[in-house]
């Protein structure tokens, strides 16, 4: 399970099937502590991207500061405070930043669609045709040890098309799936 | 030989679908081997030509401002009236007056109008390049008049040419009417054109008599009008899928393209089956089609597949005015097993179960227009809308639950209708904050085919053919009342004075909502309640008693004091009435139920949606 990762932190947040948790509040008893790795900041990025996923308000405090420049996860489930001056203000940015929807992918048959309107680029919408399931494959995945030869060989080309971020070994489509529409469901 | 046709669809088609009618028309010509039609997309010709004209500064949000909001001032007919009659002040003055005593803004349809001649001249010359001999105008609503001015255009310039008008403007005596008040419309088709279309052009191309096509508006040799009979409704079964590459290809290569988002419209039955048992007092959208007709579930299944893969768009518009209820088991459980993360809008009856709901949105449906007009339970049985004003709100609690936007719009100016009867349901909306509210109040306008239309007995006997006409057509009252759709009658029901205490109810409902939450859950076998609803104390409220847990799921369902004693004595439940109504005292005093003519319904939710302003 995915929340398993965070065993040695939050305990709040541990085992639990995350679509179960849809729209419902869950209280990370624990600070997610960012800025040790690039690799170790993918994983908890990992949990806040499934989270977001599936419309879990995920509470959470930030400690240290991402090694990621904001950009990166300001689509992401925010955290609600931070440990620390500059961790609060890290927050407090993210916060600011965030709309639900920002980011997002869409599975079709034998395509994908990718709806990118973070703040401080271009607004983006591409609909993936070619090579879906192995973008398919790349969001479920972790580590790139985890793709096939075939959906690993088109790692570089997703990293230059901005859709995912990678580092020894590990890597995360940054795109979530949106698995729950807001109301209105026009609004992103 | 085939007969060069094109088909256009003019302002204020939205930006963000194809036009449903043209997408059928060219797939049954197509299908009969009579023509290849080209579609010609004015409307987003026009948003484009704004856009260019004005620099941006009008641009798709204001079209599509027009085109939601101004039906019913009929601000997009006015915007072209003045080139439909030569004189750029046509309907100025009227328009002006019409806008100060209704407080209507007409800025936006003002600039517009400025551009308008001259877009009509590149719309003509742009379709007179295509070569067309027959040209047809898809016109619902407010195309009537951007449709005839281009029209006339085309006439003038190629007297040759002819021109076929259909759609929902052409239905009954209205297309009668356009045909008859417009000599340049040499063609009218009424009612739906699956058949006639082709018939049309098949007798064209070979010469034959035009008596044939059904429900067709055709002139002898003498000039005098000859209107066919109305076709019966179309099998389901006939209804084809529609072709819409023609408009897929177009607005990819838009400048509106960065604008919108493409989506599909797919119909899945026509007419109305709560209709065809009690036809909506004030409702005439189905005109002379009330029949209700579905396609097959694997027709249904196999028509989505064909065009989401084609058209790569996982956006869906059904345009159904009312769901077939069996699609809830057969259609709907087999799309959310397609496992495609797909958005749809489909309007359905407001008496859905909780489980409906549930399958709604795991198809992927996420919004519903469920025809919620009021709370009001006199009133709903007035309109005839055969639901309980419980029903209606277990349906807005139950979507609130399941993330669905639940679109509605309260109505009110009914025959019969009391201000009093309003009291207790204006004393109560105050703890619905949480639930969606609907998008405004309205005093119901008499529409034909409605049977407030039908039958003067009903409450309105005067009608006068509605207001905002004057300002876009230059038509006598009789020649005009054949041809519209919307009427003015004296008012009823509500008093100005009243409705204005409605709307300032609605408004702190509106202004509460995103901020208010009503949220129950169970933890052994407890069940909490957390108040967070704008306008109340933050509140926890907790059920432990065993039967008081019973009671208040089975008000969840919504029940009478009789009928909720019984359940819990069927339940192994005995409880006193004085205890079970001194409970109930205490919910209501809390805002957590709602009661409605000796029905009380619990009013959290199970989860709270994401909301975005």
């Amino acid at each position: 399970m995915l929340m398993q990762t965070l065993l040695d932190g939050p305990g709040a947040v541990d085992g639990t099937d995350l679509a179960e948790l849809a729209n419902s509040v869950v209280v990370a008893r624990e600070p997610l502590v960012f800025g040790r790795s690039v690799a170790a900041d993918l994983d908890l990025l990992y949990l806040l991207r499934e989270a977001t996923s599936n419309a879990v308000r995920l509470r959470w405090t930030l400690a240290g500061i991402p090694c990621l420049p904001l950009r990166s996860h300001i689509h992401l489930v925010p955290p609600s405070g931070g440990t620390g001056d500059a961790a609060a203000g890290h927050a407090r940015e993210w916060a600011a930043g965030y709309r639900y929807g920002a980011c997002y992918y869409r599975k079709g048959p034998g395509f994908v669609t990718v709806k990118d309107v973070r703040p401080g680029g271009e607004p983006v919408r591409m609909t993936i045709s070619d090579g879906a399931e192995h973008f398919l494959a790349m969001a479920r995945a972790r580590h790139e040890s985890d793709l096939a030869a075939g959906t690993a060989a088109l790692l570089d080309t997703a990293e230059q098309a901005g859709l995912l971020i990678r580092d020894s070994g590990r890597l995360l489509v940054l795109p979530y799936q949106i698995r729950h529409w807001p109301v209105p469901y026009t609004a992103i | 030989m085939t007969v060069p046709v094109c088909l256009v669809a003019m302002p204020w088609q939205s930006l963000d679908t194809p036009s449903l009618p043209i997408g059928l028309l060219t797939a049954v010509a197509k299908r009969a081997g009579v023509a290849e039609p080209a579609a010609y997309y004015a409307n987003l010709r026009w948003a484009e030509f704004l856009m260019a004209a004005t620099g941006d500064r009008i641009g798709p949000d204001q079209y599509q401002s027009v085109a939601d909001d101004g039906i019913f001032d009929e601000l997009g007919d006015w915007v072209f009236t003045g080139v439909l009659h030569d004189d750029p002040d046509f309907g100025v003055p009227e328009l002006s007056a019409y806008a100060a005593e209704h407080g209507v803004d007409i800025a936006t349809a003002a600039t517009m109008r400025e551009h308008a001649a001259a877009f009509v001249d590149l719309v003509t010359a742009e379709v007179l390049e295509l070569r067309p001999a027959l040209v047809g105008f898809t016109s619902t609503f407010m195309q009537n008049v951007p449709s005839l001015s281009v029209a006339k255009r085309l006439k003038q310039f190629d007297p040759g040419i002819r021109i076929v008008f259909g759609g929902g403007n052409c239905d009954g005596p209205m297309g009668a009417a356009i045909h008859r008040n417009y000599r340049f419309v040499d063609f009218v088709v009424r009612g739906e054109g699956e058949d006639a279309f082709p018939a049309l052009l098949s007798a064209l191309a070979s010469g034959d008599p035009l008596d044939g096509v059904p429900g067709l508006c055709w002139r002898r040799p003498d000039g005098g009008q000859e209107c066919n009979a109305m076709p019966p409704p179309l099998p389901a079964s006939r209804i084809p899928v529609p072709d819409f590459t023609d408009w897929f290809d177009r607005v990819e290569a838009s400048p509106v393209n960065e604008h919108i988002e493409p989506k599909l419209t797919i119909e899945t039955a026509r007419g109305c089956w709560w209709g065809e048992k009690h036809h909506c007092t004030f409702c005439g959208l189905n005109g002379t089609l009330m029949k209700f007709r579905s396609k097959e579930p694997d027709a249904v299944l196999a028509e989505l597949g064909e065009l989401v893969r084609r058209h790569r768009a996982l956006d869906v518009i059904v345009v159904d005015n009312i769901i077939d209820n069996s699609f809830l088991t057969t259609v709907l459980p087999r799309i959310a097993g397609l496992g495609w993360d797909l958005r749809i809008h489909y309007e359905v009856k407001s008496n859905l179960k909780p489980e409906e709901i549930r399958a709604l949105h795991d198809a992927g449906v996420c919004h519903i227009q469920p025809g919620i007009e009021s709370l009001v339970k006199p009133v709903l049985k007035i309109m005839e809308k055969g639901v309980a004003p419980i029903r209606n709100i277990r349906t807005l609690r139950d979507g609130e639950s399941t993330g669905l936007t639940v679109s509605w719009n309260w109505l009110y100016g009914f025959p019969g209708e009391r201000a009093g009867d309003y009291a207790p349901v204006l004393r109560q909306m105050p703890r619905l904050v949480h639930l969606q509210p609907p998008s405004g109040a309205a005093r119901i306008v008499l529409e034909r085919f409605s049977p407030y239309f039908s039958d003067t007995a009903l409450g309105f006997p005067e009608r006068t053919t509605a207001k905002a006409y004057r300002h876009v057509y230059d038509l006598a009252e009789e020649d005009m009342r054949d041809m519209v759709y919307l009427f003015d009658t004296p008012p009823r029901g509500l008093t100005d004075a009243d409705a204005k205490e409605l709307n300032d109810v609605l408004d702190a409902w509106k202004a509460g909502y995103h901020d208010s939450s009503l949220i129950r859950t169970e933890e052994a076998g407890v069940i909490l309640i957390e108040d967070r609803r704008v306008g109340w104390p933050a509140a926890g409220h907790r059920i432990d008693d065993p039967a008081l847990c019973a009671a208040y799921m089975e008000l969840e369902h919504g029940r009478s004091v009789p009928a909720l004693l019984r359940h819990l004595a069927d339940s192994g439940h005995l409880m006193p009435e004085a205890e079970l109504v001194a409970w109930l005292d205490g919910l209501d005093e809390a805002g957590l139920v709602y009661g409605d003519h000796g029905q009380w319904i619990a009013l959290a939710t199970t989860s709270i949606p994401v909301k975005v302003k």
